[in-house]
């Protein structure tokens, strides 16, 4: 019952942020509430688990049991870089509380177990952020004392290299694993850790910065507890139900959004004295005026196919408050789990999105980012990423799809070549929606409370009413948000033709005044298109009055003006501002302003 | 009994083993010498704490292989330097070059963030504290006994370097595989030059040991080619798919050439790969990786495959066993003192 009333309350709470954005006590008395709702679910919890052992620790609780757990784990650690974090964060929490044995059974741990490194940006992260800490508890040891050989003092100084140079090529190009729903948490524990509990005073602050640094990225983009725009990497089901993603469980405990949630994630950065400047908090959760975000970010570290290791990704975000459009470019700028475009919008829980794909897969697409032999390489990854190879899937790029965005209106195209994987293309419909109606002028329009979706396609299609098997219902590599019912009722809109595309429009009832005058707008703007092979293009004028002329692959022209994506800076919009190569992120809000300085290591305000 | 037999099947299981059928001749185990392999196992298992089950094997027994480093390590392959009492084992792993210098008891990372994947390894025959590495991002050299390495790739277009080996006769001179080309140094990795393979994706070379002119180069798409001058001039290996070919090896009798890839099954030529014949095609083969010739017993070959793990033969190929190792892809078998 206790727990059944904080829930409404915190419920209550979350729906304050949309009109007016608490002052910094309300934040911060939300804050701990949410971290007290968290942090109780583990702390009487008996199985053994390090976020059981952290919060037992950090709250000076059962101490006894916490070790005995701590003592059970570490018989057979497993997890890798995912043990790393963890392990070590529960050891910081509790070093001093802990008994002189288990002291000693997690120093053996780091000495007879050797976690691997991993291959991916998320991994490195990671392992070198509880390697650093690590080191630093356990100075002056020499290699036979640690896992890989290396002393203490040798660990310290290569983790320490790994995350400043991380860092730097981060705030000058961009993420590579960028704006990802699914592995923010991946870079926000480990980052929350350092800040807490790094020694040295210059790595503490850059865990702090890093910290804002990420929050801030999220925050801009942000609406009820949900990413907005085109993502690095997300698994299913999180891309058609947003609000699975461990990003958003953040988002709940950082800016108070979406739904309450006792995941895994954010149990160790609840236990840590980070704290969400009050700036970012305003950013995330101010959705007074519409934003236009475009960003800078950098494809994963490109092996082989490719001429340029890390080639620039750009995005383009619009959000009011009650949705987002956002788009990247389109091509291959991650391995597996892009995602190119979507509409999120705050109706309809938990199916809050409408998205398109083609849903490609290749040889080549994973040899241009995974060193082994290419042909065995796809069977490797489908081990990993059950949804890789399947033409129904829901995420992943393709080289022959490309985007143009403008405000709200999207235009995108296709030129699928023959013989290729998948030679068709996908559109995701929530079952929830209010309205999908086939106008006869083409346009599928489509209501989602407040929220109004246009979405015009260039060639013929059919729907399919999709049954969510149990396979692709589970998340790929069994993320918490485990789902194990048979749902059906989402629909697909599917199309045959190798050329191909659609335009996308986007209103709120704020800005349109109804849904009728949205339809009747939409049926008097049709695209013109031209779809042969070699050459796809599309001329259209948006319910804006906007003139956009989009030629597959990268010829963008607005109001007769051609659009240059090269000149994208790293952050540009009302919030947040960032040059390439600059190593500084300014954040201003309402004559605020706060600035992370990566090259001098300092917050100014 | 039974609980001994029970234990018994427990480890097989643990370690990936099942038994296979035993040949009616039986392997006649090595004095001295032990049998290595490098495994490297599906993806699945670097996350969310699945224990794998990867990294380097010793055999134990007929198919029997126990893992005697750690069990999570992505393994592209091994080696092996000797010299009197002196002997040091090497592992090119997904993160980083892994040396023990005290028969593996333990060991050290040499490497640090700057190499990522160490997809193969060259061992200075002479100079134990020179070592090359092919990685992703190009070719890489130590010449201090792995405290410090320099990237050495000039002269190379494309910077994937699946395989990097040192010349037998030469040991200033080095072959990689790039992506784009064979190219050749001579001057230890300092320039490079392209040798004009004619194919891209570049997957593996070898030299033949009593005439070092005759190179042959297994192609991502293109099947193999062959060269009898150092790489001035290439033919194109006739009888063989134009598949992946990921596995060349010049036999002990050093006249037959044995060459293994993706669907290809396993190939023999007679006449120094100029033209080739099958010999072991199977369904339960999807790639052959690697391929290996007693140095002393030419008619002992045994294959590492994707997933199939090791199968042997003790008559030059006519027949073939499983050997252990089922489910892992093994990347490379030796057999060292």
């Amino acid at each position: 019952m206790k727990h059944t009333i904080l829930v409404l309350l915190l419920i209550a709470l979350s729906q304050q942020v949309g009109a007016q954005v608490p002052d910094r006590d309300a934040y911060l008395r939300g804050f701990e509430q949410r971290v007290s709702y968290v942090t109780s679910f583990y702390d009487t919890m008996q199985t053994a688990g390090y976020y059981q052992i952290a919060v037992r620790y950090a709250h000076n609780r059962d101490i006894a049991r916490a070790d005995k757990m701590f003592a059970e784990l570490l018989r057979e650690p497993r997890g890798d870089m995912f043990w790393m974090i963890p392990s070590i964060g529960a050891y910081l929490h509790g070093k001093d509380k802990m008994s002189a044995e288990t002291r000693a059974l997690v120093r053996n741990a780091w000495k007879t177990y050797a976690p691997y490194r991993g291959d991916t940006e998320n991994h490195w992260c990671m392992y070198y952020s509880a390697l650093y800490l690590a080191a630093e508890q356990w100075p002056n040891l020499p290699g036979s004392e640690w896992y890989n050989g290396k002393s203490s003092e040798e660990n310290l100084r290569e983790a320490k290299e790994y995350l400043i140079h991380w860092i730097k090529i981060t705030t000058s190009i961009g993420q590579g694993e960028f704006d990802s729903p699914d592995y923010f948490p991946e870079y926000a524990m480990p980052m929350v850790l350092l800040s807490h509990f790094a020694r040295d005073p210059e790595m503490k602050m850059r865990g702090t910065m890093m910290s804002d640094y990420i929050f801030a990225d999220f925050a801009t983009e942000h609406l009820d507890g949900q990413y907005i725009g085109g993502y690095s990497r997300i698994y299913q089901p999180a891309v058609y139900k947003p609000l699975l993603s461990g990003g958003s469980a953040f988002a709940w405990l950082y800016f108070g959004t979406g739904t309450p949630t006792n995941s895994g994630w954010i149990v160790i950065p609840a236990l840590c004295d980070y704290r969400l400047p009050q700036i970012i908090y305003s950013i995330a959760v101010d959705r007074s005026s519409t934003i236009i975000e475009k960003e800078r970010k950098r494809v994963r570290n490109v092996i082989r196919f490719g001429t340029e290791k890390n080639p620039p990704a750009y995005k383009y975000t619009y959000i009011t408050k009650d949705y987002g459009i956002g788009s990247l470019q389109g091509g291959i700028l991650q391995p597996i789990q892009q995602h190119t475009w979507g509409v999120r919008y705050t109706y309809g829980r938990p199916y809050t999105t409408i998205f398109g794909l083609h849903p490609y897969w290749s040889g080549y697409e994973v040899g241009m980012f995974f060193p082994e032999e290419v042909k065995t390489l796809i069977a490797d990854v489908v081990a990993s990423k059950g949804t890789y190879n399947n033409p129904d899937k829901w995420t992943g790029g393709s080289p022959f799809e490309r985007t143009f965005q403008h405000r709200n209106t999207l235009l995108v195209l296709y030129d699928i070549q023959p013989g290729t994987t998948t030679e068709h293309i996908d559109g995701f419909f929530p079952r929830n929606l209010e309205e999908r109606i086939v106008d006869p002028s083409g346009w599928i329009i489509c209501k989602a409370g407040d929220t109004y979706v246009g979405w015009y396609p260039l060639q013929e299609y059919e729907w399919k009413e999709e049954l969510e098997s149990p396979a692709n219902s589970l998340s790929d590599i069994g993320r918490p948000q485990l789902e194990r019912v048979k749902e059906t009722g989402n629909w697909r809109l599917r199309s045959h033709k190798r050329q191909n595309g659609y335009v996308i429009e986007v209103r709120s009832n704020d800005e349109i005044g109804s849904f009728e005058k949205f339809k009747a707008g939409l049926q008097k703007h049709i695209p013109k298109a031209t779809l042969l092979p070699g050459k796809v293009s599309v001329h259209y004028k948006t319910l804006g009055g906007d003139a956009m002329q989009f030629a597959f692959p990268e010829k963008r022209v607005l109001n007769g003006k051609a659009i240059d994506l090269s000149k994208t800076r790293l952050f540009d919009g009302p919030f947040l501002s960032a040059d390439v190569g600059s190593e500084k992120l300014t954040m201003t809000y309402k004559g605020k302003k706060r600035v992370l300085d990566f090259k001098a290591v300092t917050i100014t305000e | 009994m039974a609980a001994i037999k029970t234990l018994l099947i427990m480890v097989m299981l643990a370690t990936g083993i099942r038994s296979g059928n035993r040949s009616p001749e039986a392997p006649v185990y090595e004095a001295k010498r032990d049998y290595y392999a490098a495994v490297f196992l599906n993806r699945s298992h670097v996350s969310v704490g699945a224990s794998a089950n990867i990294g380097l094997f010793r055999r134990q027994s007929d198919t029997l292989w126990a893992n005697i480093y750690r069990p999570n390590l992505f393994t592209f392959g091994i080696g092996m330097w000797a010299k009197g009492s002196t002997k040091r084992y090497y592992i090119a792993a997904g993160n980083g070059v892994h040396r023990s210098d005290d028969g593996r008891t333990s060991w050290r990372v040499l490497t640090d963030w700057r190499t990522e994947e160490i997809l193969s390894l060259a061992l200075d025959p002479v100079d134990s504290s020179r070592l090359y590495i092919g990685t992703p991002w190009g070719v890489f050299r130590s010449a201090d006994d792995g405290s410090s390495w320099q990237k050495k790739s000039r002269g190379m277009k494309k910077g994937f370097v699946q395989k990097v080996v040192i010349d037998h006769v030469q040991r200033q001179t080095l072959y990689a595989c790039s992506e784009d080309d064979l190219y050749c140094s001579t001057d230890e990795g300092e320039n490079w030059k392209p040798l004009h393979v004619g194919v891209s994706g570049l997957m593996t070379v070898v030299q033949n040991p009593v005439n070092p002119a005759h190179l042959l180069v297994g192609t991502e798409d293109n099947g193999v080619r062959v060269s009898f001058d150092r790489g001035k001039t290439w033919k194109n290996a006739a009888g063989l798919p134009p598949t992946a070919f990921y596995a060349l090896c010049i036999s002990s009798d050093l006249e037959t050439v044995y060459a293994g890839g993706y669907l290809s099954g396993v190939w023999k030529s007679r006449n120094g790969g100029l033209s080739w014949d099958p010999l072991w095609q199977s369904d339960q083969l999807e790639a052959v990786y690697t391929i290996f010739v007693h140095p002393e017993n030419p008619r002992h070959i045994m294959i590492g495959t994707s997933g199939q793990g090791i199968f042997e033969s003790f008559d030059e190929g006519s027949t073939w066993r499983q050997a252990g190792l089922r489910g892992c892809h093994v990347k490379q078998i030796e057999l060292y003192p």
